[in-house]
């Protein structure tokens, strides 16, 4: 740059000091070193000069290592079973050639969600019967994590007043919630009301309050079993089932969910038969439910059956297969 | 959509199974043995046929049920009956009922790699009496039905005796046949591709008491001669909805 100045310069005065002699006597100038140290050397500044050790100056390299010329024009030849022009020959398919394509990672919406039903992830299964003047409602006691048994005494079954019982399964964190709402809508019913709630009314309140959730819903199918008071004063059994989003099902003999409810309807279709005694309903609901859980791989490690009738309910906890 | 040009990658494919519905179902007594299957025959929400037999007699002693994809089911048992007949043009005899399940056995897995789609039960009786590997064995569409109510009803399970008492390891005749139809009339109330007919093959010991069969209404002896061996088949309706 300077001696572009200087040409200028010149030209303005005339002088001729294009000659190798002037340039050479151009005046230069050097850095003064750090006072600590002897030289200009940035390397000498970082501590006890340890990049001059050439064993460590190796891993504090700042350029790539270019090996010495009779190493570098010794090496063997890249291997490679074809030709260059074979290889770039094998780039440009015939669409013919492309058997499939694969994208990586797949771009399903699947990859988002875990191959698994929300449905059966905790397992379960509730079973209601009617019988004579009485009703009986059974479930397993287990809560697993899929395959995994995570607890052998997770009640699914719930008191809702003194004569109606619901049985929650599906997901485990749904079933201890909605236990909680439902106890939230009777306490708000009875300070409205001044009574307890009847069966087919709770059953329409277990629906709106699963159709409310129509679009993003709880993942449980109730099961409720009650004892309702006719118009004339008599007792009248009940049993009700909705699926996951409030269509109810009002059967009049038997009704099922959960995991294991294939083999709960094949058992108490065979089982049951009208009008059984209290103590006969106990026996068919409690068989029905141990038979059908123990073909269930998510339902079992143990039972409990609560049985109703017009002035008591008996709960009884069964011993089941553990396995 | 494949359409026959090279511009885009093509895949096209072809499943040659497909499921016909049914159940079927065994249970073995003391010296007899009941092989029973429903006849419907569906594909999806369609009835093909309301009677088309899953349960096929082999020899005077041997019963074949067979469940899953029927074209595979009567393939299968065509291939069986024939191997059967080569046998007997061999040997001057019926092949014994064990080595007839084996060879069910080796010629499904000679079709390791393209499967019959065919679930089978063989049952019948052995030359030194009845013979069993199970007493009870359902499978088909409504197994998951029928087999836990068996479990109850066969095997006594989650059932305590009484003090002193102890439960039967064969029940009689006439309770397998109740215990039969009670689980095909359930399995048709509940299941769709369940019922039009039922029809059960029993088959006797020698020389043992039919228990009734032989007076029963609506029965169909099929016994090759009186003093051997006795198979009896009983048709019942089941429901057509």
């Amino acid at each position: 740059m300077s001696s572009i100045v200087n040409n200028i310069k010149d030209k303005v005065t005339g002088k001729d000091n294009s000659s190798k002699q002037n340039q050479e006597s151009e005046q230069t100038f050097t850095i003064q070193p750090h006072p600590a140290q002897k030289t200009n050397d940035p390397r000498d500044l970082q501590g006890n000069n340890f990049a001059a050790d050439p064993k460590v100056g190796a891993f504090h390299a700042r350029e790539p290592y270019i090996p010495p010329p009779e190493i570098k024009n010794n090496l063997p030849p890249a291997q490679c079973t074809r030709s260059r022009e074979e290889r770039t020959r094998a780039l440009v398919l015939h669409p013919s050639t492309v058997l499939s394509v694969h994208h990586f990672p797949p771009r399903q919406a699947s990859r988002y969600l875990p191959n698994m039903s929300i449905m059966e992830y905790n397992g379960g299964s509730v079973i209601a019967m009617v019988g004579k003047e009485c009703v009986a409602i059974a479930s397993d006691l287990r809560l697993g994590n899929q395959a995994l048994g995570i607890s052998s005494n997770f009640q699914k079954i719930f008191p809702m007043t003194d004569r109606i019982y619901l049985g929650l399964p599906g997901l485990a964190t749904d079933v201890t919630t909605l236990k909680e709402t439902f106890r939230y809508r009777l306490n708000m019913y009875k300070i409205k009301e001044e009574r307890e709630i009847e069966p087919q009314t709770f059953a329409h309140l277990v629906s709106s309050t699963l159709y409310e959730r129509r679009f993003a819903p709880w993942f449980i199918e109730p099961v409720m079993a009650g004892i309702e008071k006719t118009p004339s004063g008599a007792y009248k059994p009940f049993i009700a089932a909705t699926d996951l989003i409030g269509c109810i099902n009002f059967a009049k003999d038997f009704v099922v969910a959960g995991t294991a409810s294939t083999k709960l309807f094949g058992v108490a279709e065979g089982l049951w038969e009208p009008d059984l005694e209290p103590e006969d309903l106990f026996e068919t609901c409690a068989q029905t439910l141990l038979n059908a859980v123990d073909r269930d791989a998510y339902s079992g490690w143990g039972a409990e059956v609560y049985l109703i009738t017009k002035d008591k309910v008996i709960k009884r906890t069964l011993k089941g297969r553990m396995d | 959509m494949p359409d026959g040009s090279f511009a885009h990658p093509q895949q096209r494919s072809f499943n040659p199974y497909t499921d016909n519905g049914g159940t079927i179902l065994a249970i073995a007594g003391a010296d007899f043995t009941v092989i029973a299957g429903d006849t419907r025959q569906s594909e999806g929400y369609s009835i093909q046929t309301r009677y088309a037999p899953k349960v096929f007699r082999l020899t005077d002693r041997a019963v074949l049920a067979v469940n899953g994809f029927a074209a595979d089911g009567n393939m299968f048992v065509k291939k069986v009956k024939q191997r059967l007949e080569w046998y007997r043009h061999a040997h001057a005899k019926d092949m014994p009922l064990r080595a007839i399940a084996r060879l069910i056995q080796t010629m499904l897995y000679a079709q390791r790699f393209f499967p019959y789609y065919v679930y089978n039960i063989l049952g019948g009786i052995e030359e030194d009496g009845s013979y069993e590997r199970e007493a009870c064995r359902a499978a088909g569409a409504a197994q998951s039905l029928v087999q836990p109510f068996l479990d109850n009803q066969i095997y006594f399970k989650n059932q305590t005796a009484a003090p002193g008492q102890s439960h039967p390891s064969h029940l009689p005749l006439p309770d397998v046949l109740a215990i039969v139809i009670d689980s095909f009339t359930s399995a048709t109330e509940r299941h769709i591709e369940v019922g039009d007919g039922l029809e059960i093959y029993v088959v006797v010991a020698k020389g043992r008491s039919p228990q009734g069969l032989d007076t029963m209404r609506g029965v169909q002896e099929m016994s090759a001669r009186p003093d051997g061996d006795r198979m009896f088949v009983i048709r019942r309706d089941l429901k057509k909805d």
